[in-house]
């Protein structure tokens, strides 16, 4: 090492003085790109991590919340306060307001001045008028109400209500309001009250009930040893909820973007990298005479060794932080275009994504190029005297491991999965080998091909001689052309489904909470207004509780044990015909009423999850009874259709007994939204909800998602392209000494072109082969994977029962979902998953 | 030490019982066989032959570029057969100088950079300077900036000859070094080759099949198929 600085001027001018060559050109891009898509990559997923914590602790008015039903211990709070945490306490329960004659259940939350620690509330002067934020809470003597509550009690501003035994004056509409626990099953309008003014009411007595919700804030350090203190404390009915125990299922589709992407840049690394292996080679064996020549001057091996790689550092110092920082503003660009509003200042100076950057292009740098580059070690001196058919062979087991390492190492610091990480080595590993073997193959059989086209015969045993050669450099196009295939298959697959799953018409509105008797009259309303929709559908809780006679829980898995599913009621309903968006994936559904009504449909990643098959005999509890009955078919369902799911369908004639509400979405345009007051003078007590924001949102995301995914696949493809250039610039040199040679033979140039065509035409003709198998094997088999490790399973509503089960944690920041309560995400609130929300409604499952 | 040193002074190359073989598909090929030499300080050495007759061989192993198979080689005083590569080659460091048939000079480099590599590798002082001096001493003060491919082969041959001479060390090994250039152009190349050796008292081995190069030596070693006779 001591050397080193000795050596530095020389290495610098000689890198200098060839500049213009290829190979270092080709060095200098490829690294280059690899830090730009390095950068690019860790600008978009920090900017999307970012939004949505942001988001997250937004929706929940804090970074931290504990429910529990009666107000939490002193000392828990005092503890919360010893680590420095902000507190912010509260209070929700249900009950009724009175306006004159009138009188509605509502939902109230009392809180505390410093309400709430994280986002805003947001009030308008009139109904549904332009909302701004809250200056603060409401007055003792003021309450803010929901728009819909003006609509069923027919309020105005400033009109007095009566909520106990206090009356206070209408002071604003409420326009947003973060997080809201309670039962949404028996969603009714908020109202938000000052705490101090509680008492006054008389509306909690010893026994009521209520929850308690108390908000934590303030640095994730504190947080965390307060929840390792808080949790060996918390009782069954205590709840702890933060933004990762309910991540919202948009921040899961965008957490399939950010696999996208980093899948996407581990597929340019590795081309890059590839690309600088085949430069770095051609660099040092073009060196060799040279190297040869520097031991006659004394040089040992260790020096010599020390002046290429200094030339390599050189390189990657110059290549890696420009490529860096041309991501990084490339990132920013794309964001500023996309969200203007939304896009991070332009330099949060040595953002440590800068930095793993300009690491990344070190390390693809020297991780491909140390194998190629050491190899120059073994150069005899003897080759100044004597020309011997001496290439270079690099150490392979350095290559591989060093490349490999390198590879591995940045991915794994990405993704944070070591699962992923050794899979798609394993994959990569198996796919080169077999594409090794394949191409191998396919050269022989070529070979076979008999012509009498001198040139045909020519180019491929040109081909063959160098078959070596010629195999590493069809796998790198195979590579190549497969990465691209795959990437662009995906990325229309992605794009389709987001299309699909959110078309024009996709509803906006959910209403639930529909009586029995308003069932039939709701439905005629909405037709009668001519709003789209597509059913109406009963709802019954029910609980899952046996498989085959045995108690489900051990009937099943251990790993399947804690399936939401089982933690909770379900809600059951029943139909005649198969639901909308919903397919038949085996068995048979029943047409009209069956003569058998023990028979249910069951959703087919429940089924496959609790290993229920066709024929198996599920036991349920509703209402005190318990009756079981046979699976007869498997159906698939879009969860993300904004539209009423189930994991279990009934059919007529089984559950009219039990009691039951009726729910349904339709889609409403914005111009006709004023016929929704309409709809809930007719249906008092119906609870409408309106997603239109969460669309929008998830419309805007997923925008935001596509382009980055194109910005990745253009920079993979140019990663490609200097792949490309690399490998046909390494056998440039050869070819150019054959074709002196052939010349002098006598061959015509004119023979030499098509000789060199034919070589050209079969290689591109194998390696496109190759990479067609090797896409149609990648695809095929992992084409249900990719669709669910990476498309769109999307926004809000999306609530996937063990979506990732197949994928068991392929990213650190995606949580298990542990079932986010879709429409208390809906509601711009959010629930625990540590303990079963009560009342979900069944129509997101 | 002492020993070593009056050694040094008598006889700056020394060989004992040297034997190269190579393998081929063909089997074991003889190069080499028991060759026995001493060259002295400041002396001028010829070694001729026919081609392939294994002068280039025996060169290499003298500097050390390779080992024989059987043998022992002392180059200024030291054993050069015990060492390694990577020994042999700081071993020449300073020492030894070669002059080769195909020039070997780094293309990308100017005639200056050519000459300054060296003294740069040996750390020695004032690198650029020398080098200048050493092109103005072959007459080449007008070609400083130019690259290989911009001299003629006259011009680069006095290119390697400058380099050679430039680290001033005691022995200077020549593989034929006019043999790629036309007979006026290589005797100018071995007039300035047999000036500068004199003048710096130089060990000069110098390989080549043309007699009248080599009756310029004041002795010669003459090899037939890899015997010296
Ligand atoms: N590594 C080797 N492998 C095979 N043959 C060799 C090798 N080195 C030298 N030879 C052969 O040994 C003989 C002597 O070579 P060389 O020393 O170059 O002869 P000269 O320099 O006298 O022309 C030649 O026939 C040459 O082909
Ligand atoms: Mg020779």
């Amino acid at each position: 090492m001591a050397a080193a600085p000795a050596l530095l001027p020389l290495a610098w001018r000689w890198l200098i003085r060839e500049r213009r060559h290829g190979e270092l050109s080709l060095i200098f891009i490829a690294t280059l790109l690899a830090a730009a898509v390095a950068a690019l990559t860790g600008r978009f997923t920090s900017h999307i991590n970012h939004n949505l914590l942001a988001q997250g602790v937004e929706l929940l008015g804090a970074d931290l919340i504990l429910d529990t039903p009666s107000p939490p211990p002193a000392a828990w709070l005092e503890r919360a306060a010893g680590e420095g945490l902000q507190v912010s306490p509260g209070v929700e329960f249900a009950s009724v307001v009175v306006h004159g004659e009138r009188v509605q259940l509502a939902s109230i939350k009392a809180a505390a001045d410093n309400y709430p620690l994280r986002g805003r509330i947001e009030i308008a002067d009139t109904v549904r008028g332009d909302p701004r934020p809250a200056p603060g809470m409401p007055g003792p003597d003021e309450v803010w109400v929901e728009a819909r509550l003006f609509d069923l009690l027919d309020l105005a501003i400033g009109d007095p209500i009566q909520l106990g035994q206090k009356q206070f004056s209408i002071g604003a509409a409420l326009a947003f309001e973060p997080s809201r626990g309670g039962d949404f099953f028996n969603l009714s309008p908020h109202i938000l009250m000052h705490r101090d003014a509680l008492p006054a009411t008389e509306l909690i007595q010893p026994g009521s009930r209520a929850h308690y919700r108390t908000g934590f804030a303030g640095e994730a350090s504190a947080l965390e040893a307060f929840k390792v203190w808080l949790e060996p404390e918390l009782r069954d009915n205590h709840k702890l909820i933060d933004i990762h125990s309910g991540r919202p299922a948009m921040g899961r589709a965008l957490g399939r973007i950010e696999q996208y992407l980093h899948l996407g840049s581990a597929s340019a690394l590795l081309l890059a990298g590839i690309a600088i292996a085949v430069a770095a080679r051609r660099h040092a064996d073009r060196h060799i005479p040279a190297s040869a020549l520097l031991r006659t001057y004394g040089v040992d091996s260790r020096r010599i060794v020390m002046l290429f790689l200094l030339q390599l550092l050189i390189l990657g110092l110059l290549a890696s932080p420009a490529g860096a920082l041309l991501g990084w503003l490339g990132g920013q660009a794309l964001l500023q275009l996309i969200d203007p509003a939304g896009a991070p200042p332009l330099f949060t100076l040595l953002d440590h994504n800068l930095l793993i950057a300009l690491l990344t292009g070190l390390v693809t740098l020297l991780g491909f190029g140390l194998a190629p580059i050491l190899a120059i070690r073994s150069v005899p001196a003897l080759l100044v005297l004597r020309r011997l058919p001496t290439p270079l062979s690099p150490s392979r087991w350095l290559a591989y491991f060093s490349a490999g390492g390198a590879l591995l190492l940045l991915m794994w610091y990405q993704t944070g999965s070591p699962v992923l990480v050794i899979r798609f080595a394993l994959g990569a590993l198996a796919l080169v080998l077999i594409a090794a073997a394949l191409f191998q193959g396919l050269l022989l059989v070529l070979r076979r091909v008999r012509s009498r086209r001198i040139w045909w015969r020519f180019g491929v045993a040109n081909l063959w001689r160098r078959r070596r050669f010629a195999t590493a450099q069809g796998i790198a196009f195979g590579l190549i052309f497969m990465c691209f295939a795959l990437l662009i298959a995906v990325r229309q697959e992605l794009f389709d489904q987001w299309n699909n799953q959110l078309p024009p018409q996709t509803p906006n509105h959910f209403a639930i909470n529909i009586q029995p008797q308003q069932a039939e009259p709701f439905a005629a309303a909405l037709q009668r207004l001519d709003i789209d929709y597509d059913a109406v559908y009963p709802l019954v809780r029910g609980r899952l509780i046996e498989l085959n006679g045995e108690p489900i829980r051990q009937a099943i898995s251990k790993e399947a044990d804690d399936h939401n599913a089982l933690r909770r009621e379900l809600n059951l309903t029943w139909s005649e015909a198969v639901p909308y968006g919903n397919e038949v994936l085996s068995g048979h559904w029943w047409e009209g009423t069956p003569q058998r009504n023990d028979v249910i449909s069951v959703e087919s990643q429940l089924a496959e999850q609790l290993g229920i098959e066709i024929g198996d005999r599920l036991g349920f509890l509703i209402g005190g009874d318990t009756f079981d009955a046979e699976v007869v078919n498997l159906r698939s369902v879009e969860w993300e259709s904004f539209r009423p799911n189930f994991y279990i369908v009934f059919p007529p004639g089984r559950l009219e007994e039990y009691p039951a509400t009726y729910m349904t979405s339709f889609h409403l345009p914005d111009e006709r939204r004023r016929l929704l007051p309409e709809l809930l003078r007719e249906f008092p007590s119906v609870t409408l909800l309106d997603v239109d924001y969460v669309l929008a949102e998830a419309r805007r995301l997923f925008d935001q998602g596509s382009r980055a995914i194109t910005a990745i696949l253009v920079l993979i493809l140019a990663s490609g392209a200097v792949l490309m250039v690399a490998t046909v610039v390494a056998s440039a040199g050869q070819r150019l000494q054959q074709n002196a040679l052939l010349r002098a033979l006598g061959t015509g140039s004119r023979q030499l072109r098509q000789a060199q065509f034919a070589e050209f035409l079969s290689l591109g003709f194998l390696a496109g082969l190759l990479a067609w198998t090797g896409t149609e094997r990648q695809i095929r088999p992992v084409q249900p994977g990719v669709r669910t490790a990476l498309p769109a399973q999307s926004h809000s509503a999306g609530r996937h029962p063990g979506h990732y089960h197949a994928h068991p944690g392929h990213h650190r920041r995606l949580v298990h979902p542990q079932d986010p309560d879709p429409i208390a995400h809906v509601a711009a609130a959010r629930k625990s998953g540590l303990t079963p929300p009560a009342g979900i409604p069944g129509a997101f499952d | 030490m002492k020993a070593q040193a009056s050694e040094e002074f008598t006889a700056t190359i020394r060989a004992e019982g040297l034997d190269k073989e190579v393998t081929t598909p063909k089997g074991a090929l003889s190069i080499l066989s028991d060759i026995g030499l001493q060259i002295n300080r400041g002396e001028a050495v010829a070694v001729v032959g026919a081609s392939g007759s294994g002068k280039s061989t025996l060169l290499g192993l003298l500097a050390g570029l390779d080992l024989p198979t059987r043998g022992r080689i002392w180059l200024d005083g030291h054993e050069i057969t015990a060492l390694d590569e990577d020994g042999r080659a700081r071993h020449r460091a300073g020492r030894v100088g070669f002059v080769f048939q195909s020039f070997h000079l780094l293309d990308a480099m100017s005639a200056l950079e050519n000459v300054m590599v060296p003294l740069e590798l040996l750390q020695l002082p004032d690198a650029e300077a020398r080098a200048a001096d050493w092109l103005r001493r072959v007459g080449l003060q007008d070609r400083l900036d130019h690259t290989p491919a911009q001299l003629s082969g006259g011009e680069q041959q006095r290119v390697a000859i400058a380099r050679a001479f430039a680290v001033e060390p005691g022995i200077l090994f020549a593989d034929e070094p006019t043999g790629n250039l036309d007979s006026r152009t290589g005797a100018q190349v071995a007039d300035l080759l047999f000036e500068l050796n004199a003048s710096h008292d130089t060990t000069l081995v110098l390989v080549t099949h043309d007699p009248a190069l080599a009756d310029r030596c004041q002795r010669r070693l003459t090899l037939d198929a890899g015997r010296l006779v």
